[in-house]
């Protein structure tokens, strides 16, 4: 279809007077458009109106809105079937600069430009709706899975429940009481999982496979095929979404000799005396006599960098719970609880305080120094008291509040996916996920944790993270049903398509991306798997072939903006930048910065990209070989605490680097000429700092000598 | 200390059993120590009494000068975040001390087990009734029958004004023979108590390397006439003429029994009765001393029951012992007052049943200050001379309460 | 919005209630986002950074709003408040009442009424750190990126300045209130936290002593954004602090304030350090604690700290704060009880680590949704119709209310029979 651009110019907000808008109109009829009009408020009703009668009228297909920046207004800048370019001629150029200079006229061009230039490639994204299967699968019949079962299936789901062993209830199910989770706040409470267990199994939308695992899971999001048992007893269904929610195992006692563990039986772990405390018999495991005093470690492997350097979390509260369970069934007893800090956070606090004053119980900060039996007890020598003194308790048994071990390190998905079977994990054998603002994502779309296999928490919260888990994985279903991409970039209707005849097999964007998303067939060509797809754009970025386009975003969209840039020639002494910044956190931050009038040098032409990551090689090359005189990269912040939406893209842009200085190399320029940032999206203030300082770092290099060329 | 702590749950529960039963609720913020007024920068209480006691360090505790360097006024209660009473902890720690140490310890327990004070004023009720019984028949008529048939004395030698007089239901020999070695006795297990306590301080509680002695018995005791400390606490005032009101109504009733024995038979001075102009010196002005400590006993002894009934919810709580001692002390009081006016009364109005009431309540009034002295080395009156000697235990290695 | 749908009105404009209606929403249902306030955002808008990640908040913000301009099936009501709560689950009337903007949607922000406002008024998203005229934006990060006009510090009509200079309309000073019903089939309750008035905590002189503050104060301070860009001050001078002492369970795990823990208080005392750190290497600071309550892998940022060498943590209340007043320095008593010595820390700066308390006051909710002793809400989603996030449920962390509002959307989806 031919494109059709209307142009629309907005006199608002300081544009008019910063720049003289006739010539930016010239600039625009020279790069071509079907229309052009200005108004002195294109947001207001009257500008809406007029840009809604131009379209009418004149049958534009693009629409370029010459005005501010593309994060306000975005609901009213919005015509049904139109594709809407905003050029920002706002925040980033009339709130940015100089008003009535050259330089500040000369982007607001160039911005002008490049926006039409976009329009002649880009179209809207057509949405490919699937309808996808509507089970879930949930991995792991623990309080998390049985939770996120219900929910799902509460929901409206159906779904199949795949627990290894042969009963519901995962650990919990060992529990004798749980620690209270809503007030009052008084005393151990009934085990939850028997109710639950039941739900579950009264559910008629829960199937509950036992005693199975999964052997393989192959497909995509809304069509998973998902193969549970192994050899004759095998079976395979197709599911939607899955909730990942194998928990955790206790650490093993038996690594901790440091706390006596091996020295004698009468040290156990806190899953051992909880298992006692089940069977109402407190004796001692070496001699069966009964335990009438017992001290609790606290920490026990938690915390130390030789052991789980994590808080496994549900520690202190356990201990205080688990001293009752003997307290209350002697009166005689002594329970003594030696921790580091006692962590009970928020309205637990109020257990902390009620299990205080239970008789019998004695409760210090310490620091076990040894554990050893002497004369049939076991004593517990402590320091670094509350009173800096040193401790000795002679007990009858001593329990090891010992933390909690996410089941990540074994098979639990086998996903038949090109990068690997299982969930990358970020740190600790968590699975990776930007946890704050995506708590329940994982690196692999459509795959949702919940409970201690993603982090060590306790029944209250893996309900929490169950609903949440489930919540993500209908959001998926939902998604797929109108073919729009899942979190962060929730309901974008673009997808990647690959020109695979010009394919060479590379493996690059298979391996770059970081969603695991493209499979290769047995020669290498890369499987789009658009529902398994984040839309983030780095295999774009990835592809040397340029085979990898959006409708939207693509290697000849960005490509053919750079091109439209005007760079003077070598004589004008005018230096022209190119700067790809995130738009979603270095875009907002230039947004910032024009809100604060903070100024900075206008040489340089922004492009706002999907994700650093998406950064295709070849716009660098072809940007300096059109005598651009230097790259600006502004992207997320990476490392371990990496900012990055879509995980690794900034970093991998930066990787990348080392291959464009090769381009560098080919052409005989400085390196110095490409430099990558990273910007957190409130350090505004520093943008001036580093576009100028990378302005006058290229400048000082001299003019690029392939201008006019 | 230096010893490791050997954590003793059953100490813990003595002591909430004696009045820190919100002990457990302590965790250890330390609030209590920075509050507290007199705290020493150094290892303050009474934070660290909280976790000795949590742990059931009973040693340590009972040994504890810093118990005695506390007066109570409840700062660290009020500003408690959990409710754990140090100040209460603190009192029950004192009376386990007193308890502890006090010779014999078993009459120490009993007379913080409330359930033993009426057995243990039935002794000298019974011993007053057995001693006026036995002068039934004598040659000179006294106890119950002089009771029965008071006498009505003209003036004479011994009686300058005449009328009834307690001399007559009971001669003052025999009250001494009761009360001197009643007396002894106390003072002996007052000094073997403190011994002790002392011992197991020096023991304990060496002075620190570095430390100077602050002083001895004479600071102390320049401290306590003032009470210098004690208005320190933060609950002021009030609380301070309370107790400096009971404190100088004892010194003052002591004075006047201590000069008055010492005249009778030192310098064979006739009784100290009222109206007798020859003995205005040794007889009069003891009268009147004796007198105004009575009336300031009376005065703080009642303002002191009605801040404890007045007192916030995180106020220092009263237990039975403390009722009980004000209670004694009250009636202690009020009966010395009400024999000496009723016998005027009855002499000046010739009344035999009025003396009779006289000498009902002279009788009580032997029976409760029998009480006061003979438990006095195990119920709360012992803090005067605990205190006493822990505060000089204290300066001898160096502490003493913080200077503002 | 479809007629067909399931709606959910969901009552804060936080990081709770925006990932509410956001979860929500992108799972099929039309939901009203209602604030009580002129922008989203709530009191994560005003963090300086995150914990444990040390990343922006903002950028957290942005994607949420990013979701939301893309999302038609959520409406934004600010300046909102729930007014009365009728009927039963699957059908409530939730009547809502809307105070004058008195800024349009014509309103660019360009900014140019605030040159001629008159009137300065203490700036409460910067806890009166900094002062805004009557008309203002509530913060960078606005949305609605509209300005608004504060009714009770306006002049109005008689002066009408900004009336004159808006050159788009946008200003309306005789706006009035209005109230509408909106049918629901679910409510999700996301009202947030007030900090804890430390005025009440009087030994430890806040609102007496100049140099002492909140740690939602030194939050903004060390904001990037902030009203001291991003450095702690000395509020008596401008002076950078030399030393700087963090208050820790400043009226919370305190039976006379408020008995519960308040969750987020370490971390964000430990994140302001490392902050602080950056901005001020020099500083030395001392964190009195009574328990360090960082969970999970948080740990991590305990252990940074510690091992910075001019930041102590010494375990043991601080109970009493005195001043000099000729030079505002401050004292910060306290018992380090590792070693059992009571002694006075000086410092330039005093950072109140206070508590959480639940926006609950007030609040109509639906027969049979209760609240308990301190005014949390006790969620049921089963029985009332009710779901409830974030910190009116109890005191959390960010990371646990972005996991709880979007597992209360599906129980949200449920209620409303999605």
């Amino acid at each position: 279809m031919e494109h059709k651009v209307a142009v629309y110019l907005c006199s608002g907000c300081g544009i008019g007077e910063a720049l003289d808008l006739d010539k930016v109109e010239a600039a625009a009829k020279e790069a071509g458009c079907a229309a052009i009009a200005r108004h002195d408020a294109l947001c207001s009703d009257e500008g809406i109106a007029l840009i809604g009668q131009g379209i009418r009228e004149q049958g534009a297909t693009h629409v370029v809105v010459c005005a501010c920046s593309q994060r306000v207004f975005a609901d009213r800048f919005a015509w049904p079937g139109v594709f809407t370019e905003r050029v920002n001629l706002r925040e980033h150029v009339a709130w940015a600069h100089a008003p009535r200079e050259d330089g500040t006229q000369e982007k607001a061009e160039d911005y002008v430009r490049m926006g039409i230039a976009k329009c002649g490639k880009a179209e809207l994204p057509e949405p490919v709706p699937e309808t996808p299967s509507r089970t879930v699968l949930v991995v792991g019949g623990g309080v998390a899975g049985m939770r996120a079962a219900l929910y799902a299936a509460d929901a409206g789901h159906d779904v199949v429940l795949v627990e290894k062993e042969q009963a519901l209830g995962g650990f919990a199910a060992r529990l004798h009481k749980t620690y209270p989770h809503q007030a009052p706040w008084d005393a151990p409470c009934e085990n939850p999982v028997p109710v639950l267990v039941a739900r579950v199994q009264a559910h008629r939308r829960i199937r509950v496979i036992l005693g199975r695992t999964v052997a393989r899971i192959s497909g995509a999001p809304g069509k998973f095929e998902v193969t549970v048992g192994a050899n004759g007893s095998a079976e395979t269904f197709s599911a939607g979404a899955i909730v990942v929610a194998t928990g955790f195992r206790p650490y093993d006692v038996s690594k901790l000799t440091h706390l006596g563990a091996g020295s004698t039986p009468d040290v156990i772990g806190a899953d051992r005396f909880e298992d006692m405390a089940r069977e109402r018999a407190f004796r001692r495991p070496s001699d069966g006599r009964p335990v009438r005093k017992v001290v609790f470690i606290q920490c026990a492997g938690s915390r130390d960098p030789n052991h789980l350097p994590y808080c496994s979390t549900t520690c202190c509260l356990n201990s205080l719970k688990q001293a009752r369970y003997l307290l209350d069934a002697d009166a005689g007893a002594e329970a003594v609880i030696l921790y580091k800090d006692m962590r009970t956070p928020a309205l637990y606090e109020r257990y902390y305080e009620a299990a205080q004053s239970t008789p019998g119980l004695m409760l210090t900060r310490a620091e076990v120094t040894s554990v050893q039996p002497v004369n049939g007890s076991v004593r517990v020598t402590a320091k670094d008291t509350l009173l800096g003194e040193d401790l000795v308790v002679d007990a009858d048994l001593v329990v090891l509040a010992q933390g909690k071990v996410p089941n990540t390190d074994q098979a639990i998905l086998n996903l038949t996916y090109r990068k690997g079977k299982e969930l990358p994990d970020l740190k600790y054998g968590f699975p990776d996920s930007n946890f704050i603002c995506f708590p329940y994502e994982t690196a692999r779309t459509g795959i949702y944790a919940a409970g201690c296999v993603r982090a060590p928490e306790d029944i209250a919260q893996a309900k929490t993270d169950a609903a949440g888990a489930a919540l993500k994985a209908v959001q998926c279903l939902h998604a797929i049903g109108r073919g729009a991409a899942v979190h962060p970039r929730a309901g974008d209707l673009s997808f990647p398509e690959f020109f695979l005849q010009r394919c060479t097999q590379c493996k690059r964007c298979t391996e770059e991306c970081p969603f695991g998303t493209l499979d290769e067939d047995e020669k290498g060509t890369p499987q789009a798997n658009p529902t398994r797809c984040r839309r983030c754009g780095v295999c774009m970025g990835a592809c040397p072939e340029r085979i990898v386009s959006f409708k939207d975003y693509s290697v000849p969209i960005i490509g053919d903006m750079v091109k439209s840039i005007h760079v003077p020639d070598e004589f004008e002494e005018k230096p022209r930048y190119i700067g790809f910044i995130c738009e979603n956190d270095a875009y907002p931050a230039l947004d910032l910065a024009g809100m604060k009038r903070t100024r900075y040098s206008p040489l340089v032409r922004f492009i706002p990209v999907r994700c650093l990551g998406s950064v295709n090689r070849v716009w660098i090359a072809d940007a300096l070989s059109r005598g651009i005189d230097g790259i600006l990269l502004i992207g997320c912040k990476f490392g371990d605490d990496y900012q990055c939406h879509f995980l690794q893209g900034s970093e991998l842009c930066n990787k990348r680097m080392e291959n464009v200085q090769e381009d560098l190399n080919r052409l005989s320029l400085e390196r110095e000429r490409i430099r990558l940032v990273q910007l957190a999206i409130n350090e505004y203030d520093r943008l001036p700092e580093i576009v100028n300082d990378f302005v006058e770092t290229v400048n000082a290099l001299g003019m690029n000598p392939y201008k006019g060329f | 200390m230096g010893d490791a702590i050997r954590p003793d749950a059953s100490f813990a529960r003595e002591v909430m059993a004696l009045g820190g039963e919100d002990l457990q609720k302590c965790y250890q913020c330390a609030t209590c120590a920075v509050v507290c007024p007199l705290a020493p920068d150094d290892r303050p209480y009474p934070r660290k009494e909280m976790v000795w006691a949590q742990w059931g360090a009973r040693d340590r505790l009972l040994a504890d000068p810093d118990l005695w360097l506390c007066y109570q006024c409840s700062d660290c209660s009020v500003q408690c975040p959990r409710g754990a009473r140090p100040g209460d902890v603190m009192a029950a720690l004192r009376k386990a001390a007193i308890a502890a140490w006090s010779v014999p310890s078993a009459l120490g327990r009993l007379a913080q087990n409330p359930s033993w004070f009426l057995i243990l004023l039935a002794v000298p009720a019974f011993l007053f009734a057995f001693l006026l019984g036995l002068g039934r028949g004598a040659e000179h008529p006294w106890g119950w029958a002089e009771f029965a048939q008071p006498t009505f004395e003209e003036p004479g030698p011994g009686n300058v004004v005449g009328g009834f007089i307690f001399h007559n239901f009971i001669p003052h020999k025999v009250i001494y023979s009761v009360f001197v070695p009643l007396t002894v006795l106390v003072l002996a297990s007052f000094a073997a108590g403190v011994t002790r306590m002392w011992a197991a301080m020096s023991r304990t509680f060496p002075a620190r390397e570095g430390a100077t002695p602050r002083g001895g018995l004479w600071e102390v005791l320049k401290d306590v006439l003032v009470h210098r400390h004690f208005d320190r606490c933060g609950e002021g005032a009030f609380r301070t003429w309370t107790h400096l009101g009971i404190f100088y109504g004892f010194a003052f009733l002591a004075v006047t029994t201590a000069a008055t024995i010492v005249l009778m038979y030192g310098f064979a001075a006739p009784p100290p009765l009222p109206f007798s102009p020859s003995h205005v010196v040794d007889g009069l002005l003891w009268k009147v001393i004796g007198n105004i400590g009575a009336l300031i006993l009376v005065i703080g002894t009642i303002w002191a029951i009605r801040r404890r009934m007045h007192a916030a919810p995180a106020d220092q709580r009263s237990h039975f012992g403390d009722w009980a001692f004000l209670a004694v002390i009250l009636i202690i009081a009020v009966t010395g007052l009400g024999s000496q006016v009723l016998r005027l009364w009855a002499t000046s109005a010739h009344s035999a049943p009025l003396a009779q009431v006289a000498y009902a309540t002279y009788y009580t009034h032997l029976v409760f200050v029998f009480y006061l002295i003979a438990y006095a080395p195990f119920c709360k009156l012992a803090h005067m001379v605990y205190r006493t000697a822990a505060l000089t235990y204290a300066r001898r290695i160096g502490r003493e309460p913080k200077t503002a | 919005m479809d007629p067909g749908r399931k709606t959910l009105v969901v009552i804060g404009g936080g990081m709770s209630g925006m990932t509410v209606a956001l979860e929500a929403a992108e799972a099929g249902m039309a939901v009203h986002l209602v604030e009580a306030g002129p922008s989203l955002g709530g009191r994560v808008a005003a963090l300086a950074r995150y914990f444990p990640k040390m990343c922006p908040p903002t950028c957290g913000i942005e994607i949420n709003y990013r979701r939301l301009r893309r999302n038609p099936d959520v409406v934004v009501h600010t300046l909102t408040r729930v007014t009365a709560v009728a009927g039963t689950p699957g059908a409530f009337e939730v009547t809502l009442r809307t105070e004058p903007r008195r800024v349009n949607g014509r309103c660019t922000a360009c900014g140019e009424c605030v040159a001629v406002c008159p009137v300065e008024r203490p700036d409460d998203f910067n806890h009166g750190l900094a002062k805004t005229r009557a008309i203002y934006l509530p913060h960078a990060m606005s949305y609605p990126m509209t300005y608004v006009i504060d009714g009770t510090s306006c002049k109005g009509a008689e002066c009408g300045e900004c009336v004159k200079t808006c050159r788009y309309g946008a200003i309306d000073l005789g706006e009035a209130a209005t109230t509408r019903t909106v049918h629901a089939h679910a409510i999700a309750v996301a009202t947030g936290w007030t900090p804890y008035d430390a005025t009440r905590l009087t030994n430890l002189g806040f609102g007496r002593f100049q140099n002492v503050v909140t740690n939602v104060m030194m939050e903004r301070m060390l904001a990037e954004d902030g009203p001291t860009g991003g450095k702690p001050v000395c509020p008596s001078d401008g002076r950078t602090p030399a030393r700087i002492a963090f208050v820790q369970c400043a009226g919370s795990r305190d039976r006379n304030h408020l008995p519960y823990c308040s969750a987020v208080c370490c971390g964000a005392s430990l994140k302001e350090a490392i902050i602080v750190r950056e901005a001020a290497p020099d500083c030395e600071m001392a964190i009195f604690y009574i328990d360090r309550r960082v969970m999970g892998r948080n740990e991590e940022v305990l252990a940074k700290v510690e091992a910075d060498p001019k930041t102590r943590l010494v375990r043991g209340k601080v109970a009493q704060v005195s001043e000099d007043p000729a030079t505002h320095a401050l004292r910060v008593t306290a018992e380090d009880t590792a070693t059992g010595t009571r002694s006075e820390w000086e410092a330039d700066l005093v950072v109140l680590a206070t508590g959480m308390v639940p926006n609950t006051e007030g609040l109509p909710l639906p027969s049979g949704c209760a609240l308990d002793e301190f005014g949390f809400v006790v969620p049921d989603g089963e029985t009332t119709g009710t779901v409830a996030a974030g910190c009116v449920v109890r005191p959390a962390v960010m990371t646990q209310c972005m996991q709880e509002a979007t597992g209360a959307a599906i129980q949200a989806l449920i209620t409303a029979g999605a």
